[in-house]
């Protein structure tokens, strides 16, 4: 089995004991390339026509071509689409100029926290990736204490949290992420490889795109000159990793050389 | 007159009869009374009181009970004893207080430092918060060995142990647990402060926060705990000021401040992702508010109404203990001495912040006292241990002066131990056993030793080519490890770097036996080149000192500084000095990471004891026999009562 076939036959597996064990279950959409990816996998887990409804948290403040294109595709691939919104904090006027945390909170947090109460969902599948930085070692599959959402509006792997012992206002429902096994760049192969269909915000334009998505004031654009997803494969396996690497060690050394001055025996 | 003689006599030989049976009851009752001592010692105690002093040391000790200002501990030592407590090498706390709790050398215990070293990638470590994997938020146990407690659990006594160094996470006892030394702050760190201020600074940037008033308005950021990007998550907060005080404003809730003042508990929930938030608490000081704003924020710890992590066994005891007492700091050491030490708060800060930690341990030290009925209570302090370090006034090697001089503030709390045992002599029943001991003394700390650098000196350890002697090269950043026979890390400690051991090894085990002899023998007679003196005591091969299933974990050299000495910090986490021996200019200078032959504890009970010598080793047999449980032959102590 070629290596992008094990990663995705995983997934399914994941998906489908997800959908067997939960039954009442939705899927978070984000219309990014990994929760989109994950979206072909779970056509593909149940032929085409998905047993579950498919959830779009909409902040309002998402970039206009992810609403095109969550409606283009939504409605070609039949998908039972959910759109969950914070009505009454969008009507009061939360935004991210007053507060990052203040503004997904409300818009992404409450937002879910109404619509799992509304729909009574026992799972949520979702599409978070734990390979930068090698926290490989911990990953899980089905957590139910992973409230992260971290990945959605900053480029970086979700944290750690699941591990503590819960602090969560909510832990009726049980997370599960069919997709911890896979890269960024496996993504973006396999994107390549089954030509699934990709919000035009990753490619550049002007020597800039979208690294991730997320609501359009809180994202912000790389250099780049990748225009399509050959192109960005290519990007990530040529550039990423060295760069990447040399910044992590000279963060791993500060973090420990701040642990170990924590001691106090200086 | 026969008859008459023959009478008296039979009475002669009665009263001899007599005066025989008596003299033989005398001496069965002797016999009987000696040879069961040790039975009646433990027939009369059902409980053991254990009372913990990290670094109470003999000779302040000695020297304020000889001027009258421990009454109850001379009172005590007439009950019943006094003596010094041997202490272990390292004497630090985790391996000290470990020792005594598990009445094993550390080859047994496999706590040998507070510093770690992962042999793979020379990469460092901190033992007593140990992450059970890089990137982890959870933590494991560095002791491998069996803590008194765990046996006493077994036997199903009631047990409960509060705040005992080198114990997080809690162990699973038969009763309650709170973990001392070692527990976190909400990054995972040991210790950690923020100072906001709107002067002007150049100092440490990651621990000074610019601030400017606008409108009598401070907008500004808490830090939380860490990412796996290792940046700390961050939380808005306001700072209305006035004259001379300040409200800080977190999620909506107030805390005011006044100028010379402390705040109250602050809380502070961190999102840390969707729907999970983080729960911390901290204090703040307020310094000023005119001319310019100066704020001390102390550690940011783990909330214990609402843990992120358990600190406690079982875990609803720490929201128990706060119902109980209120608030209180949960962080393994709180005494901010990292603070003290670069200047950014003041004496008085810091007392006051010890003055509140020591007030809230005393409330809990009652809370338990009040309710113990049966089995074993042990309890620690260790403020004493924080104020020795930071206002230790005896000098080992310049300004020598006659007679041990002891600072006001150390003394006030040996004082305030003196009062608390007091309080525990006239309350503690004639059933309980009580115990009182400290995990080492203390000594002066006056010139830092970099064995790092006398490695490299001595042609042990080479240096790569961009070696910048600007750089401390902490974290081994200048080492050549294809040319450097043995490398130093932590307080005490010198590993050969080992082929098929070390990541980067290139000493054969037929010639590492050699190698360490000779820097052994070369360390002995290594001099102070400031006063000629001799710096260390004695380095010893792990085998001479450790023995056990871990010794493979121990370094291969294990080195005891004479007083005066310890090893610099630059060194113990793996970087260099200059020269290798320099002046301790710190703040922090008092110490107790020297041979053990300089720093033994001490030890008093309320009963007579059949060592004069005794050890921290011989704690936990002792702690069993009293309570009538089998020592295990793996115990290397010997019990003080037997």
């Amino acid at each position: 089995m070629d290596y992008l076939d094990k990663l995705e036959s995983r997934t399914i597996f994941i998906i489908r004991e997800a959908y067997h064990e939960f039954k009442n279950i939705a899927m978070l959409w984000s219309i990014g390339k990994d929760s989109t990816s994950l979206l072909w996998m779970v056509r593909k887990a149940f032929f085409g026509k998905i047993p579950f409804p498919i959830m779009h948290i909409d902040t309002s403040y998402k970039i206009p071509e992810i609403y095109s294109f969550r409606d283009k595709y939504a409605k070609e691939w039949g998908l039972n689409l959910i759109i969950s919104r914070n009505e009454e904090a969008i009507k009061n006027g939360v935004s991210p100029d007053k507060g990052r945390f203040e503004c997904c909170n409300a818009l992404k947090t409450e937002a879910l926290k109404q619509a799992i109460k509304k729909y009574k969902f026992k799972a949520l599948l979702l599409g978070i990736r734990r390979d930068e930085h090698g926290i490989r070692a911990k990953e899980r599959y089905f957590s139910p204490r992973n409230q992260d959402f971290l990945w959605d509006y900053k480029n970086q792997p979700p944290e750690l949290w699941d591990q503590f012992k819960s602090g969560s206002d909510d832990n009726s429902h049980i997370r599960v992420h069919p997709l911890l096994h896979w890269t960024e760049l496996d993504i973006w192969k396999y994107v390549q490889r089954e030509n699934i269909p990709i919000t035009n915000l990753y490619f550049a334009k002007n020597g800039k795109r979208y690294r991730s998505l997320g609501c359009l004031p809180c994202c912000s654009l790389i250099e780049s000159n990748a225009s399509n997803v050959k192109e960005v494969v290519e990007e990530l396996k040529t550039t990423r990793i060295a760069e990447r690497s040399g910044r992590a060690q000279d963060k791993e050394r500060a973090y420990m050389m701040q642990k170990l001055r924590s001691l106090g025996y200086m | 007159m026969e008859t008459n003689n023959k009478i008296k006599k039979r009475k002669l030989n009665l009263k001899k009869l007599t005066i025989f049976i008596i003299i033989c009851i005398i001496i069965v009752c002797f016999v009987i009374f000696f040879s069961g001592e040790e039975k009646m010692v433990k027939s009369r105690y059902d409980k053991v009181f254990i009372i913990g002093i990290d670094a109470m040391d003999p000779k302040v000790t000695n020297k304020l009970i000889n001027e009258g200002m421990l009454p109850n501990f001379l009172r005590l030592k007439e009950i019943g004893s006094f003596s010094k407590l041997n202490t272990i090498l390292p004497a630090e706390s985790p391996v000290a207080w470990t020792t005594i709790a598990t009445g094993t050398n550390p080859g047994k215990h496999g706590l040998f430092d507070f510093i770690t070293r992962n042999p793979e990638n020379y990469l460092l470590g901190v033992s007593i918060t140990k992450q059970k994997s890089r990137y982890s938020t959870k933590f494991e146990s560095p002791v491998k060995g069996i803590p008194f407690w765990s046996i006493t659990s077994d036997a199903k006594i009631p047990t409960t142990i509060i705040r005992w160094p080198a114990t997080f996470p809690p162990d699973k006892v038969n009763g309650v647990m709170f973990s001392g030394e070692g527990v976190p702050d909400i990054r995972g760190f040991s210790s950690g402060y923020y100072i906001y201020t709107s002067e002007y600074f150049n100092k440490d940037e990651e621990k000074t926060i610019k601030v400017s008033v606008n409108d009598k308005i401070i907008n500004s950021r808490v830090f939380g705990p860490l990412g796996t990007d290792r940046n700390p998550i961050e939380k808005p907060i306001q700072i209305k000021v006035d004259k001379d005080k300040a409200i800080i404003i977190v999620d909506d809730k107030e805390y005011p401040v006044k100028v010379g003042g402390w705040s109250d508990w602050i809380r502070i929930d961190f999102k840390v992702g969707f729907m999970k938030k983080v729960s911390a608490i901290t204090k703040a000081y307020l310094f000023s508010v005119e001319p310019e704003f100066k704020m001390y924020l102390g550690p940011i710890q783990i909330d214990p109404e609402n843990p992120v992590v358990d600190f406690t066994y079982p875990g609803k005891y720490s929201n128990e203990l706060a119902d109980a007492i209120g608030l209180y700091n949960t962080l393994g050491m709180p005494e901010d001495t990292n603070a003290l030490n670069e200047n950014a708060i003041t004496d008085k800060v810091f007392l006051g912040q010890v003055a509140q930690i020591e007030d809230e341990r005393n409330k809990m030290f009652w809370y338990e006292f009040n309710r113990f009925d049966k089995g074993l209570l042990a309890f620690v302090f260790d403020s004493g241990d924080r104020l020795q370090h930071m206002y230790w006034d005896e000098k080992n090697l310049f300004n020598v002066k006659e007679g041990l001089s002891v600072n006001k503030d150390v003394v006030d709390y040996y004082v305030k131990k003196d009062n608390l045992l007091g309080e525990v002599l006239n309350k503690i029943d004639n059933k309980t056993a009580l115990m009182i001991f400290s995990d080492h003394g203390f000594t002066s700390f006056e010139r830092a030793v970099s064995i790092n650098t006398w490695l490299v000196e001595n042609g042990f350890m080479t240096l790569t080519n961009d070696y910048n002697e600007n750089d401390d090269g902490a974290l081994f950043k200048f080492v050549d490890w294809s040319k450097t026979k043995a490398y130093s890390l932590g307080f005490a400690g010198i590993y050969i770097n080992l082929k098929e051991r070390e990541g980067q090894g290139i000493v054969e085990e037929a010639e590492k036996e050699e190698i360490i002899n000779g820097i052994i023998k070369k360390l002995e007679d290594f001099r102070d080149p400031k006063n000629n003196q001799k710096v260390i005591t004695h380095a010893y091969k792990r085998e001479e000192i450790y023995h056990g299933d871990y010794v493979k974990d121990s370094p291969d050299i294990v080195i005891g500084f004479e007083p005066g000495y310890r090893m610099s910090w630059q060194s113990a986490i793996g970087g260099l000095t200059q020269e290798i021996v320099i002046d301790n200019l710190k703040k922090w200078k008092g110490d107790h990471i020297v041979d053990p032959s300089h720093v033994p504890g001490v030890l008093f009970t309320n009963f007579k004891t059949n060592n004069e010598n005794p050890s921290l080793l011989d704690i936990a047999p002792t702690v069993l026999e009293i309570l009538k449980i089998k020592i295990p032959k793996d115990i290397d102590g010997r019990s003080l009562i037997s």
